[in-house]
């Protein structure tokens, strides 16, 4: 019975989106909430059913087993990124009540829940996924998705954002289209497993190595694109600071993640993880996410706006991601796979405490109007120092952990030269970009802010902020301290993924 | 670091953009081209791409489906999920949409589009559409029933009405269209055409993970009704097609639907 | 090299679709016409993924009497389904482009991206 969970999960948002449109206005909300916490049940169920008897289930999607019919497969791996991806988007939701309420227009709001609904049924199926054309499908829907919460915003700026990242996304989703289309013109198959036996029979005996190796650029060019790895970050400064604040927090915890977990599933069942390690590709990408680390960290030192200083950290904290997808051994994937999950929370949690701090400061994220935020609306304060904290890497917490196993895993490699010294770097240069945005925040509260506070608070918004930030302070001080059992799982996940 | 250099060294850089950006273009075709002459020639029956998977569903399509169009029975039967997908993105971009272009309140430029649009006696298309509006409705509708028997489905289908409403109320006017399409039905059709396609697709799919049989008959090839939930279904696809097309048309064109 | 190309002239022609598509996707700046390249760049792909399908001397996936050879039916259910997306984020695109020119009145995007900024000060 667990095993049909994950079939649940993903078509649960889907009729809560449905039931969005059909019924009345006032009920979107609850069927959002109702939804995004039943599919977290499922999933923390699927996991712990998986984990504890290490499993990785095959689930047809039909009468017809694989390579004939659709499927999807779940392992530890799979249900641990699912059960994170429904938690924050149930957090940044509920958190995000009051602020999406007053940024998006009432009518429209039934809209933007649906659009949440269908974001998520989009990344749960491809995380789920084992089969590449379901993926490809499911990804634009998720794209498409994503951008229209962007574009919901409805300022200027948010419908310049969105479209540009709607033209650079579907340039990613047709390079990613072409390389599919290359792959079943030498190999026949869709589904990873077969896909999988193919590549290998066509490495072992030397033939079509052009085409393999064109397909595997253009396959991680096009996910680079969607994941703003460094060349191609263009479209996320602008779409992340353009978009409601709980948006953006669920763009930068969630969907830059999921195409790198897809990335993760092809470099371990359809790659393999031997020609991964064998190609030129994986150096240029551990090359790129080295530079990410560097231009992200050094752009963030030069913004004057909260959230755009959050969107070029985040750049940088997805080049740890792709430098530890780029060593390529088991220790570094399941080092990825960490920061991914440190990465979500604390960054959705960062995004949540702006929006908290921006309330209490007239709306405006900027350095000049959050002068001494800290004082006005303290809760939020907390969490972004935690969050901070956690992606600068100070122990206990998570960001940390991360980045000691990115730097043991590295270590045991030929690139550690190179790596460790950029993680070094990347952390003094991580302190650096946050310190002024602490000094801000703490910073001496300007005297025309104490009357205004009396003014607006009779109409307080409801406790539900606070309460979504005291959970995630708690799951990422958690996470810190429970980091080696979480590193099991993950493992565990990664080695039953072929 | 002098980070006043780094802007400056963007700008400078920004003034090759057209150049990087061409030379980048024309490599990436020049290598694809390469790549190509490596790739197996077209049409060759030992192809990889012609291996067991499209064997199987040539020769056992009609058995397992029950469906004289294989292509049909694959996309409706054998890949189904990457079809209920594809209904989601209809569903979604048309969500998107109506966000982006439905206003409760129109202002000046709505205004300028609608007495524009509003026919007054264009009698040449009024008596041109009476006669043809009825025949392409019939067509669609005729495509859709006979997807699993011949060229055709849903989507084909579904375009076809579409296309007769859009002639419709190019002939007659919003006004005289809002009495049998307007929002709230055209929000009842496609969230039900979904909903009864998720339902019993997902039916389908719990059935046979869990490896317990469907229970929907197969029918006699050939037949109209047979080929189990395929027709159903091609009627749902068929209906969200339709409500797409029609909704893209009318929000792109009066700025609103009513 | 001439029976290569006569042979092979469906998928030739889809990737120099594909590379047009391209470049007017990154080098034009007016913003429906880089709409236009996401277009034809899609179509080149759905070109070169319906190339192969083909099998020379088979009959259409339509079960029929005394037919000995079917093509290949899955690219052709593949680019059903791409047809229908591409569509689909092409219209999504194009209400971006009428609220934007609603708003600026322009669809250059430099001076789309000058008038944002300067309406942000």
């Amino acid at each position: 019975m667990v095993e049909n969970f994950p079939f649940f999960s993903i078509f649960l948002p889907i009729f809560a989106a449905i039931f969005c449109m059909l019924w009345h206005e006032r009920y979107a909300w609850h069927f959002t909430l109702g939804s995004t916490a039943i599919t977290l049940l499922l999933s923390l169920a699927t996991l712990n059913y998986i984990y504890s008897n290490a499993l990785s289930v095959t689930y047809l999607m039909g009468h017809f087993p694989a390579p004939f019919g659709n499927e999807i497969r779940f392992g530890a791996l799979e249900a641990f990124m699912a059960s994170l991806f429904s938690g924050i988007s149930l957090l940044t939701m509920w958190g995000g009540t009051a602020t999406v309420r007053c940024d998006i227009h009432p009518s429209k709001l039934r809209f933007y829940y649906l659009m949440e609904n269908l974001l998520l049924a989009g990344l749960l199926a491809i995380i789920y996924s084992n089969d590449i054309f379901t993926t490809f499908v499911f990804i634009e829907i998720a794209t498409i998705a994503a951008c229209s919460l962007v574009s919901a915003g409805e300022n200027g700026r948010s419908l310049l954002a969105s479209f540009v990242y709607l033209a650079m996304s579907l340039l990613g989703s047709g390079l990613l289209l072409l390389a599919i289309s290359i792959l079943y013109s030498i190999t026949g198959h869709l589904l990873f497993a077969g896909l999988a036996e193919s590549i290998a029979s066509l490495v072992a005996t030397g033939s079509y190595t052009l085409p393999l190796a064109v397909l595997s650029a253009l396959t991680i060019a096009g996910l680079s694109i969607k994941s703003a790895i460094f060349p191609f970050h263009g479209w996320l400064p602008e779409a992340y600071s353009s978009a409601t604040t709980p948006t953006s927090a669920l763009l930068a915890g969630i969907v830059t993640k999921t195409y790198l977990v897809f990335l993760l599933k092809l470099i371990c069942r359809v790659f393999g993880r031997a020609y991964w390690a064998s190609m030129l590709l994986s150096r240029i990408f551990l090359a790129c996410g080295v530079m990410a680390i560097l231009y992200g960290s050094l752009q963030a030192m030069r913004q004057r706006d909260l959230k755009q200083t959050l969107s070029y950290a985040s750049i940088s904290q997805i080049g740890y991601i792709s430098v530890a997808l780029g060593v390529g051994t088991i220790p570094a994937l399941v080092a990825a796979c960490f920061q991914m999950v440190s990465h979500a929370l604390s960054k959705s949690m960062l995004f949540m405490a702006t929006a908290g701090l921006a309330e209490a400061s007239q709306g405006e994220t900027s350095y000049k109007t959050l002068r001494g935020a800290a004082r006005r609306n303290p809760v939020a304060a907390a969490a972004f120092v935690v969050g901070a904290l956690s992606l600068v890497g100070i122990p206990p917490l998570p960001g940390f952990m991360a980045k000691l196993y990115l730097a043991q895993s590295a270590l045991a490699s030929p690139e550690g030269w190179l790596v460790v010294p950029v993680i070094l770097l990347g952390t003094v240069l991580g302190a650096m970009y946050y310190l002024p945005a602490l000094a801000t925040l703490f910073g001496s509260d300007t005297a025309a802010w104490s009357d205004r506070e009396s003014a607006e608070g009779d109409k307080s918004p409801p406790a539900l902020l606070p309460a979504s930030l005291g959970v995630f302070i708690s799951l990422t001080v958690l996470l810190g301290f429970f980091a080696p059992q979480v590193w099991q799982i993950l493992e565990q996940g990664i080695i039953n993924l072929h | 670091m002098n980070l006043f250099s780094l802007s400056a060294w963007r700008h400078r850089l920004l003034r090759y953009y057209p150049l990087v950006a061409l030379s980048l273009t024309v490599g990436i075709t020049a290598l694809l081209l390469v790549t190509l002459a490596a790739l197996p020639p077209l049409g060759e029956v030992g192809n990889p791409s012609h291996n067991l998977v499209s064997l199987k569903y040539i020769e056992d399509g009609l058995g397992d489906t029950g469906a004289l169009n294989i292509v049909a029975g694959m996309i409706l039967d054998y890949r189904a999920f990457d079809t209920f997908g594809e209904a989601c993105v209809l569903f979604t971009a048309t969500c998107a949409i109506i966000i982006l272009l439905r206003s409760d309140t129109p202002d000046a430029y709505d205004t300028m589009l609608h007495q524009m649009e509003e026919p007054h006696t264009n009698i040449i298309l009024q008596s041109v559409s009476f006669l043809l509006v009825g025949i392409m409705l019939v067509f669609g509708c005729y495509v859709i029933a006979n997807g699993h028997l011949s060229p055709g489905g849903g989507f084909s289908g579904g375009s076809i009405l579409g296309a007769a409403l859009i002639l419709y109320v190019n002939s007659y006017g919003i006004r005289r269209a809002s009495h049998f399409i307007n929002f709230t039905i055209y929000r009842r059709l496609v969230s039900f055409s979904l909903l009864f396609y998720a339902a019993f697709k997902g039916y389908s799919f719990f059935m046979g993970a869990n490896h317990l049989p469907s229970g929907i008959p197969l029918g006699k090839p050939g037949d109209l009704l047979s080929a189990g939930l395929i027709l159903p279904l091609n009627i749902a696809v068929g209906c969200v097609v339709a409500g797409t097309v029609y909704a893209i048309y009318v929000l792109f064109s009066q700025g609103e639907m009513r | 090299m001439w029976l290569y190309l006569r042979e092979n002239y469906y998928q030739i022609t889809a990737m120099f679709l594909f590379g047009i598509g391209l470049s007017a996707l990154l080098l034009d700046r007016n913003l429906v016409k880089k709409l236009i390249g996401l277009n034809i760049c899609n179509s080149g792909i759905y070109l070169f993924l319906a190339a192969q399908g083909y099998i020379r001397g088979g009959a259409v996936p339509i079960v029929a009497d005394g037919v000995q050879l079917y093509i290949n039916p899955v690219p052709t259910g593949l680019i059903l389904t791409g047809i229908v997306i591409s569509v689909s984020v092409t219209a999504f695109a194009l209400a971006l482009v009428v609220r934007l020119y609603k708003r600026y009145q322009t669809l250059d995007i430099d001076e789309l991206s000058k008038l944002v900024v300067k309406e942000g000060m």
